[in-house]
C-alpha cells in the first residue's frame, strides 16, 4: 500500500510540475484541476467505486452530498463546518480524522493548502465536474492572442504556439526539406523516400511543393499497408488461433480489407461500423462481413478438455475490453470485477455492454464456427455473400412453417416408456421424463420401448431435450445433442416396420449443426452444442402417418454422436417424448409454400457449393428465438452469475440518449457527433504516431487515471476537425499534421531546450523517434532494392532462425520463403501468437495476444544484434553494398556518401564519410588475409558489405 | 503509459545505460561517453544498486524447473496407501459432484500409485522408486504437497503459474524480478529461458513475456542448438576484430548524431551497441559446455550440442555463476493421460523421470559444492496435479494407464536460499485435494518474491488505471513463512 501511495504522489507531483506554474489558483476552484486529484489520491481508495467504507463515496456528487453510515451529511454545499468530510480532515482526533493515518492506513493527512482548497470549494457550493474526457470537445479560439502568428501554417499550430509562448519557448527553425521528407514519408507510408523522390522534391520550388508531396504520399498504395500495421495491434491480428496448439487461422482477408479501407480513406465512422457491426447492416457486402473479423481475432482455445463456454466468455470479455481500450480510451476492464474505482461507471455497465457481444454464434469451437466463405474470384464475392445470407434466412423460413406450431399445439401426448436400456451409464424414467447418469462414452445410445396412449395415426413425434441443471444462473451445461432418432413400429404380432422421417422442425435454427441431420445419422444433429443453454424442442414428421393399433408399441433408439475437444461426449442426458395425431403436421409436407421454400434453399445451396474460396471467422448474430441471457458476473467470475442485464452503454457517455439496442446502434452511439471520446482517441493516436507522444500520453486511457493532456485545446481542435470539417477522413487529418509548422520544425535540440524539455512535450522542435519494428526491416529492404511490393494476399514467411516454432501438439512448420515473398513488407509476415517473428518482437512489436493500445519503445542490445547479425539484414547489406558501388560514383567516399543518403536522406558529414572510408580500407586489408567468401567474392566487395551493414545500424538510419 | 509508467520506463532505460557505463571496459563509445562526463561516478547513486527490493534478500537468483504437462504427484512424492486400496473401484460420487474435468467422463475408476514408495534420507520423507538420484539430495528439498490452482487446462494453468493471470498479456515472474532487481551481469540477459522435451510450453512464449512491462524485461529464450541467443553470432566472415572495428565506426557516427540532436536515445543506443558486442563474447562463452570437465558431464549426463534437460541444467549452473537473475527451464512431456505410449504412466513417464532425475541431482549437488545454493532458489513442479482416478477418455478404458488434470492438489519442491528442508502440507487420503497448510499458486509466487527481498504487494507497476502486481487482487496471497529456516 505504501508503494501505491507513493505512486499516486508521484503522478500528482509530476503532473503538477508539467503544467508549470502558469495556471494560478483562480477565484473559482476547478473541481477537475484541484479537487479531483486530492480525492483520487487520498480518498477514493476507500471511498470510491470499489470500496464504500462507512457508506461514503466520492465518485458521484449525489453520493458525496448524501449521508454516510454515521448519519451525518458528508458534504453540505456552502457549509464546510457542517460537512462531515471537512470536519474529519481538519480533526486531529485519531478516531475520526481522515485520511486514516494509522498503520495500514492509506494516506498521510492533507496539507494546509489542500485543506484550504477543499474548504473554499465547499464554500463555493461543492460544484462537481465530469472528468474532461467525458465532456464533449470544445473549440477554443486562441488565434488572436499570439505574439508570432506568422509562424502558423495549419490551424493546429495556433494551439501549439500558444503553449510555447506561454512557456517562453521559441519554435525551432524549419527542418531542411530532406529531413521533413524522410519524416513525412516514413510516417505516412512507412517507407523512406527513394533518391528520385528526394531529388525531385529538393528541386521543386513550387510554393505548394510540400502539399504536392503529401498528396503524393497519401495517394500511394503503401499508405494503407503502413496504417494497417498500426491497426493490427489494436485488432490483435494473428494468423493463428492462440493458446496451446496455436493452429493456423485464415483471416488474412481482414488485413487486406484494412489496407484497402485505409487506401480508400474510408471515413472512420464507417470503418468502425463495419468492423463492429458489419454483419448487422442490411444486405452487407463481402467487405462488410470480412470487417467483422475484427472481433473474431480473439483467441480460440483448441486444447483438449477445455470448456468451450469458458473461452467463449473469455472472447466476449476480450471484445469488450478491446472496444473500450482501442476505440474509447477508457479502462473499462476494471468494471469486469467491480464498479470503476475512479470513473462514474458501475459494475453492471460492463455486462450491459458485453451483452452486445454475447449473442453471436461463435462458441470457441476448433473449426472457428461460424465461418464465412470469401470467394477467391473478387467478382464473385458479393454473390457468395448474398447467397450465404439468404441461405441463412431461408433455413429460418423453412423452419418457421413448423416452429410456430411446436408448443402451441395442444394435441401432444407424452410417450410412456416401458423398457429402457443404455449402452453406457444408467437410465431411468420419472414422470415420463428420461434421466440418465454415470459414464457416457461418445456414441452412447438408449433403446426405449414406448406405448402410445391412444390408438390412431401418429403424425409427429416431439423430442424435448431438458437441462439437468434447474438453476438458470448455473446454465449452460454440457452440450446435449440428438444425433440420430430411429423409430420402429412393432405391431402386437411382433411385425416390425421402420418409421421413415421426412422433416425435422426445431424451436430454433442455431449453432453449427442442422436438426435435419438427426434423421440421417450422418452429422451431429439436433440440440445444444457445445453447450445446452435451455430446454430445446424438435418435431419429427414421418413421410406417412404411423398407424398405431391397440397393443402396438414403438421401439426407439436415441443416439448421441457429438463430442467436444478432448472426447467429452455431448449425450442427450435428460429428455421427454410426445406424439401428436394432428393431421396438419402431415399436411405441412405438401404445403406448396413450404415446398417452394425448400426448393429455393436447395437451389441456392447448389449455386454456392460451386463457388471456390476461403472460409474466415466472422460475427454472426444468434436468432432471436435462441438468445443467451447475459448476466452480471459477481466479482468478475464467469461461474458466479448474478442478475440478467440488458444491452446498454454507460450513462456518463450517453447524455445524448442514443439508442443502444444492438451492436449497430452501439456503433452509432460511438460515432455520434457528441460522443466525447471516439474522435479524441483516434486523433490522439495519430498525433502520437507522428509526434512520438500523444497529447494524452496514455493512448489507451483518457480517463482520470490516465495522464493529463499536455494541450487539451489542441486535442479538441484535432478531434473536432476530424469528425467535423474532415468528415472522419484520416488522410485529411494527417495532411494538417504533416503540413503543420510544428511538424516541419527541425528536430535538433539546443542544449537549453534539451534541458528544459528533454522529452519534447511542448514541441519546440520537430519530432525525432525510432522506426517501428515494421519500418526497421522495410527500410532495409527498400534501401537495398530488395523490397517486393504487392498489396494483400496470404501471410508470408521471410527467413527466421530454425527451431523457433515448437508448439505442443502441432506439426506446423516455418518454411523460409523463396522468391518475391521473401521481400514483402513486414505487415505481411506470418504472425503466430505463441511464437511471433523474433526480430520484430525485439523491436517492440507485441505478440498480439490481446489488444495493445500503445507500443512502449525500448532500446536494447538485442536490437543491435538483430540489425547486425540477422541473415535478413545481412542479405539486405549485400544488396545494398552492390547498389552503393554501382550507383554511388567512382570513389569509395562517394559510394559511402551515396549509401548514407539512401539510408538517411541526409548529406553525410565529412567526419562520417572519413570514419567509414577508413573502416573500409582497414577491412579491405583484413579481408586480404581473412575469409570473405561468405560475404562477397573479393575483399573490396566484402568490405563494402560491412559498410552497408554499418549504415543500416547507425542512429540516423533507425530514427526518423 | 501514464507519467509514472514513463518514469519507470525511463528509469529502466537509464539503469541499463548507467550499469553499462559502470561496467564498461572497452570500446570507443566508452571513452567518448567518459569524456562527456557521463561515467559511473556522476550517474550512479548507491541507492540504485538495491533496485526496488524491500528487505534483505535470501536469494540472488531463481532457477525454476517447470515440468510442463504436469507430473503426477501420486507417482513421485505424495504417498497414498488408501488410494492403492481403492485401486480399480468406482470413484465415489462425492469426488465428482460439481467438478469439471478435462477428459474424465461419468464415473471413472480409482487408480493406486503405479510405483512403490519408500522413506528416504535423514528426513525420512516418502519418495517413489522413480527418482533414485533425487533421493540422494532429498534432505536439501522442501517438498510442498499442498499446492493447488484453479485451472485445469495447461495453457491457462501455466499462465497463472508464471504470470499470475490466466489471460494473456501479463508479465511473467522473471520479468517482475528483473524489473525490480535489474541485472547483475550486463553481458548476459538477466532473464533466460531454456526449453527441452522437444516442445515449448503450452502457453507459448507468453509464459516468459513481459506483458505490460516494457519489452526489455521479457525472458530471452536461449537454445542449445544454433545461436544460444538468437542472432548472437556475427555472420560468417565477420571476425571479432572486424566486428570491433565496425562497432567503433558505428559509434563514432552516432556520437556525431548525438552532438547534433541531443537525443538521449542516441546516447543509449551507443551504450547498447557496446553491450551487444560484449554479449557476443560473454554469452557465447556462457553457453559453451565443451570446457566443462568430464566428471561434470558424467554427473549431469550432458552431451554438448544436444537439446536436453541435462544440458539445460548444466547451463543453468553456468548462468547462475554469471549472475543471471532468473533462469527458467521448461521440460515438456509430463502430460500422462495414458492416451499414448509416449506419456503413459506405465511407459513414457518412466523415461521422463530418468531424463530429469540425474540432472536435478547434479544441479543441486554442483551448486552446493560451489557455495551457490545458499543464495539460489530452486523451484521444481508442474502447473497442476493429476487425478487419483484413472482417465477414461471418451468414457472407455484406455490401453495405457494415465491420470487426468487435477487442480486440487499437486506437489512442488524448493531448495536453497534459506528454505527449510522437510515436507509441508497434506492432501486428503487419496491425494485429490490439498487439505492441510494449503499453498495456492499466488502463495507460491509471493514466497518466491519474498526470497528475492520483495513484498509481493509492493512490487507494483501502474497500468490500466491500477497498480498491478504479480499476485493480483482476485485471490488472497500470503508468504508461506513456515517454509523458511
Amino acid at each position: 500500500m505504501r508503494n501505491k501511495l507513493l505512486s499516486f504522489g508521484l503522478i500528482f507531483s509530476t503532473t503538477a510540475l508539467l503544467v508549470n506554474a502558469e495556471e494560478k489558483v483562480g477565484e473559482k476552484i476547478s473541481f477537475n484541476e484541484k479537487i479531483r486529484p486530492i480525492l483520487n489520491r487520498s480518498c477514493v481508495g476507500c471511498h470510491g467505486g470499489v470500496k464504500k467504507a462507512g457508506d461514503v463515496s466520492f465518485i458521484y456528487r449525489a453520493e458525496a452530498l448524501g449521508k454516510g453510515e454515521s448519519g451525518k451529511p458528508i458534504i453540505v454545499p456552502g457549509k464546510p463546518e457542517e460537512s462531515d468530510m471537512y470536519r474529519r480532515i481538519i480533526s486531529d482526533d485519531p478516531k475520526i480524522m481522515m485520511p486514516l493515518v494509522e498503520e495500514g492506513g492509506h494516506s498521510k493527512p492533507l496539507n494546509e493548502e489542500e485543506i484550504q482548497l477543499i474548504k473554499t470549494w465547499i464554500e463555493q457550493g461543492a460544484h462537481w465536474e465530469e472528468h474532461w474526457a467525458y465532456i464533449k470537445p470544445q473549440q477554443v479560439d486562441v488565434s488572436k492572442d499570439l505574439n508570432n502568428p506568422s509562424w502558423v501554417k495549419q490551424p493546429m499550430d495556433h494551439y501549439i504556439l500558444k503553449r510555447l509562448e506561454s512557456l517562453n519557448l521559441k519554435p525551432t527553425k524549419e527542418a531542411d526539406k530532406a529531413q521533413w521528407l524522410r519524416r513525412a514519408s516514413l510516417d505516412i507510408i512507412g517507407l523512406p523516400p527513394t533518391t528520385a523522390e528526394l531529388d525531385a522534391f529538393l528541386a521543386n520550388n513550387n510554393p505548394n511543393a510540400y502539399e504536392q508531396e503529401v498528396d503524393r504520399l497519401l495517394a500511394s498504395p503503401r499508405y494503407g499497408e503502413r496504417w494497417a500495421s498500426l491497426w493490427m495491434d489494436l485488432a490483435r491480428y494473428s494468423d493463428t488461433k492462440g493458446y496451446e496448439k496455436d493452429g493456423h487461422r485464415d483471416v488474412w482477408q481482414y488485413r487486406e480489407w484494412l489496407i484497402n479501407a485505409f487506401n480508400k480513406d474510408m471515413p472512420y465512422d464507417e470503418f468502425l461500423r463495419d468492423q463492429l457491426a458489419g454483419d448487422l447492416i442490411e444486405k452487407p457486402t463481402a467487405d462488410q462481413m470480412i470487417a467483422t473479423a475484427f472481433s473474431r481475432n480473439t483467441q480460440t482455445n483448441t486444447e483438449g478438455g477445455t470448456d468451450d463456454e469458458e473461452f467463449r466468455v473469455s472472447a466476449v470479455i476480450d471484445r469488450v475490453n478491446t472496444t473500450w481500450s482501442a476505440l474509447q480510451g477508457v479502462t473499462f476492464g476494471c468494471t469486469q470485477c467491480h464498479s470503476h474505482p475512479y470513473e462514474p461507471i458501475p459494475h453492471e455497465d460492463y455486462y450491459k455492454f458485453s451483452a452486445f457481444f454475447d449473442n453471436t454464434e461463435d462458441c470457441d469451437l476448433d473449426n472457428e464456427y461460424p465461418q464465412f466463405l470469401i470467394a477467391n474470384d473478387p467478382a464473385k464475392r458479393d454473390e457468395a455473400t448474398t447467397l450465404q445470407l439468404s441461405i441463412d434466412k431461408l433455413r429460418q423460413k423453412v423452419n418457421d412453417f413448423g416452429k410456430t406450431k411446436i408448443t402451441k399445439a395442444a394435441s401432444w401426448k407424452p410417450l410412456h416408456f416401458t423398457e429402457l436400456k443404455a449402452s453406457s451409464g444408467n437410465i431411468e424414467v420419472k414422470d415420463g421424463v428420461v434421466e440418465t447418469s454415470g459414464t457416457h462414452a461418445v456414441h452412447t445410445h438408449f433403446n426405449l420401448k414406448a406405448n402410445v396412449v391412444k390408438p390412431g395415426n401418429v403424425t409427429a413425434i416431439r423430442f424435448s431435450i431438458i437441462p439437468q441443471e434447474k438453476d438458470v444462473k448455473k446454465l449452460p451445461e454440457r452440450g446435449s445433442v440428438l444425433s440420430h432418432l430411429i423409430v420402429e413400429k412393432v405391431a402386437a404380432d411382433g411385425t416390425k416396420s421402420g418409421v421413415v422421417f421426412k422433416k425435422v422442425f426445431a424451436d430454433s435454427i442455431t449453432g453449427p449443426y442442422d436438426p435435419q441431420q438427426s434423421i440421417m445419422g450422418g452429422g451431429a444433429g439436433f440440440g445444444g452444442y457445445p453447450k445446452l443453454f435451455k430446454r430445446r424442442e424438435a418435431v419429427y414428421i414421418p413421410v406417412e402417418p404411423v398407424s398405431m393399433m391397440a397393443g402396438d408399441y414403438l421401439q426407439i433408439r436415441v443416439h448421441s454422436a457429438a463430442s467436444t475437444t478432448g472426447g467429452q461426449a455431448c449425450t442427450v442426458r435428460k429428455f421427454q417424448m410426445f406424439t401428436s395425431q394432428d393431421p396438419s403436421w402431415s399436411a405441412l409436407l405438401t404445403n406448396p409454400d413450404y415446398l417452394a421454400t425448400e426448393a429455393e434453399l436447395a437451389q441456392k445451396r447448389g449455386v454456392l457449393s460451386k463457388i471456390k474460396g476461403t472460409r474466415i471467422p466472422v460475427l454472426k448474430e444468434r436468432p432471436k428465438d435462441n438468445l443467451r441471457e447475459t448476466r452480471l458476473f459477481i466479482g468478475g467470475l464467469w461461474l458466479n452469475k448474478g442478475d440478467k442485464q440488458e444491452r446498454g452503454v454507460p450513462m456518463v457517455l450517453n447524455e445524448y440518449n442514443a439508442k443502444t439496442d444492438d451492436r449497430l446502434a452501439m456503433v452509432k452511439w460511438m460515432t455520434h457527433k457528441d460522443n466525447p471520446l471516439t474522435s479524441r482517441v483516434m486523433a490522439n493516436r495519430v498525433f502520437a504516431e507522428l509526434f512520438g507522444r500523444g497529447i494524452v500520453e496514455t493512448l489507451g486511457d483518457l480517463g482520470s487515471s490516465g495522464v493529463k493532456p499536455t494541450n487539451l485545446p489542441l486535442l479538441d481542435h484535432l478531434a473536432l476537425s476530424f469528425q467535423g470539417k474532415y468528415q472522419w477522413s484520416l488522410k485529411k487529418l494527417l495532411r494538417e499534421m504533416v503540413l503543420s509548422a510544428a511538424y516541419r520544425q527541425g528536430n535538433k535540440a539546443t542544449e537549453d531546450l534539451a534541458r528544459r524539455d528533454p522529452r519534447n512535450l511542448w514541441l519546440a522542435r520537430g519530432p525525432r523517434t525510432r522506426l517501428t519494428a515494421e519500418m526497421v526491416r522495410d527500410n532495409a529492404l527498400t534501401v537495398s532494392g530488395l523490397a517486393h511490393h504487392q498489396i494483400g494476399g496470404r501471410s508470408v514467411m521471410p527467413p527466421q532462425p530454425s527451431g523457433v516454432w515448437q508448439s505442443v501438439y502441432s506439426g506446423a512448420k516455418w518454411t523460409d520463403a523463396k522468391g518475391p515473398n521473401r521481400y514483402r513488407r513486414s505487415v505481411y509476415t506470418y504472425w503466430k501468437r505463441t511464437s511471433p517473428y523474433p526480430s520484430m518482437t525485439t523491436f517492440d512489436a507485441p505478440s498480439r495476444d490481446v489488444c495493445v493500445p500503445q507500443r512502449i519503445p525500448t532500446n536494447t542490445p538485442l536490437q543491435a544484434l538483430v540489425t547486425l547479425n540477422d541473415p535478413v539484414f545481412l542479405e539486405c547489406s549485400q544488396h545494398f553494398s552492390k547498389r552503393m558501388k554501382s550507383e554511388g560514383g567512382a570513389t569509395v567516399k562517394s559510394q559511402i556518401a551515396y549509401g548514407y543518403k539512401l539510408v538517411t536522406q541526409q548529406k553525410a558529414s565529412d567526419h562520417t564519410v572519413k570514419t567509414l572510408a577508413e573502416l573500409y580500407h582497414q577491412l579491405v586489408a583484413d579481408y586480404k588475409t581473412q575469409d570473405h567468401s561468405k560475404l562477397a567474392s573479393n575483399p573490396e566487395d566484402a568490405a563494402m558489405v560491412i559498410i552497408g551493414n554499418a549504415l543500416l545500424n547507425i542512429d540516423a538510419a533507425i530514427t526518423k | 503509459m501514464n507519467i509514472f509508467e514513463q518514469l519507470n520506463h525511463d528509469t529502466a532505460m537509464h539503469n541499463s545505460r548507467r550499469q553499462f557505463l559502470k561496467n564498461c571496459v572497452a570500446g570507443v563509445g566508452t571513452s567518448w561517453l567518459t569524456s562527456m562526463g557521463l561515467d559511473a561516478a556522476t550517474v550512479v547513486h548507491s541507492e540504485d544498486e538495491k533496485g526496488l527490493s524491500h528487505f534483505a534478500p535470501k536469494a540472488k537468483r531463481v532457477i525454476f524447473l517447470h515440468m510442463a504437462g504436469a507430473p503426477s504427484q501420486l507417482e513421485l512424492f505424495d504417498y497414498k496407501p488408501e488410494l492403492s486400496a481403492l485401486n480399480g473401484k468406482d470413484c465415489p460420487e462425492e469426488f465428482l459432484e460439481g467438478q469439471r474435468f478435462a477428459f474424465i467422463q461419468g464415473v471413472p475408476k480409482m487408480l493406486g500409485s503405479v510405483f512403490p514408495f519408500h522413506k528416504a534420507g535423514e528426513s525420512q520423507q516418502w519418495i517413489s522408486d522413480r527418482l533414485p538420484y533425487t533421493e540422494k539430495v532429498i534432505d536439501d528439498l522442501c517438498i510442498i504437497k499442498s499446492l493447488h490452482t484453479d485451472q485445469f487446462n495447461h495453457a491457462p494453468a501455466q499462465l497463472l503459474m508464471h504470470t499470475g493471470n490466466i489471460n494473456l498479456g501479463n508479465p511473467s515472474i522473471g520479468s517482475w524480478v528483473t524489473y525490480g532487481l535489474g541485472n547483475e551481469n550486463q553481458n548476459l540477459p538477466g532473464y533466460i529461458v531454456l526449453a527441452s522435451g522437444g516442445k515449448a510450453p503450452s502457453a507459448g512464449k507468453s509464459v516468459w513475456g513481459s506483458g505490460f512491462l516494457p519489452s526489455v524485461y521479457q525472458g530471452v529464450q536461449c537454445r542449445s542448438k544454433g545461436d544460444p541467443v538468437m542472432y548472437l553470432s556475427s555472420p560468417e566472415g565477420v571476425s571479432s576484430d572486424i566486428r570491433r572495428k565496425t562497432m567503433d565506426a558505428i559509434n563514432k557516427v552516432n556520437e556525431e548524431a548525438y552532438e547534433e540532436a541531443k537525443d538521449p536515445e542516441t546516447l543509449t543506443r551507443i551504450s547498447q551497441y557496446e553491450m551487444a558486442f560484449r554479449m557476443q563474447i560473454h554469452a557465447s562463452d556462457a553457453f559453451d559446455l565443451k570446457g566443462e570437465p568430464d566428471y561434470i558431464h558424467e554427473m549431469y549426463g550432458t552431451q554438448p550440442g544436444k537439446e536436453s534437460f541435462a544440458n539445460n541444467c548444466l547451463l543453468a549452473r553456468r548462468l547462475a555463476e554469471r549472475g543471471t537473475r532468473y533462469i527458467q527451464l521448461f521440460h515438456w512431456g509430463w502430460d500422462s493421460h495414458g492416451a499414448g505410449e509416449s506419456e503413459a504412466l506405465n511407459s513414457g513417464f518412466k523415461r521422463q523421470c530418468r531424463d530429469t532425475d540425474k540432472p536435478i541431482y547434479a544441479l543441486i549437488t554442483d551448486l552446493k559444492q560451489r557455495g551457490l545454493l545458499d543464495d539460489t532458489l530452486i523451484v521444481w513442479g508442474g502447473e497442476f496435479g493429476r487425478t487419483p482416478m484413472r482417465e477414461n477418455r471418451g468414457g472407455a478404458e484406455m490401453k495405457f494407464i494415465g491420470r487426468d488434470h487435477n487442480p486440487g492438489a499437486f506437489t512442488m519442491w524448493m531448495a536453497g536460499a534459506g528454505v527449510k528442508p522437510g515436507e509441508y502440507g497434506e492432501t486428503d487420503p487419496i491425494g485429490y485435494r490439498a487439505v492441510k497448510d494449503k499453498v495456492s499458486v499466488q502463495d507460491l509466487q509471493a514466497t518466491i518474491l519474498n526470497r528475492l527481498g520483495f513484498n509481493h504487494k509492493q512490487l507494483v507497476y501502474p497500468f490500466n488505471g491500477l497498480d498491478q502486481t504479480l499476485t493480483g487482487v482476485i485471490k488472497p496471497s500470503r508468504v508461506v513463512n513456515e517454509l523458511f529456516l
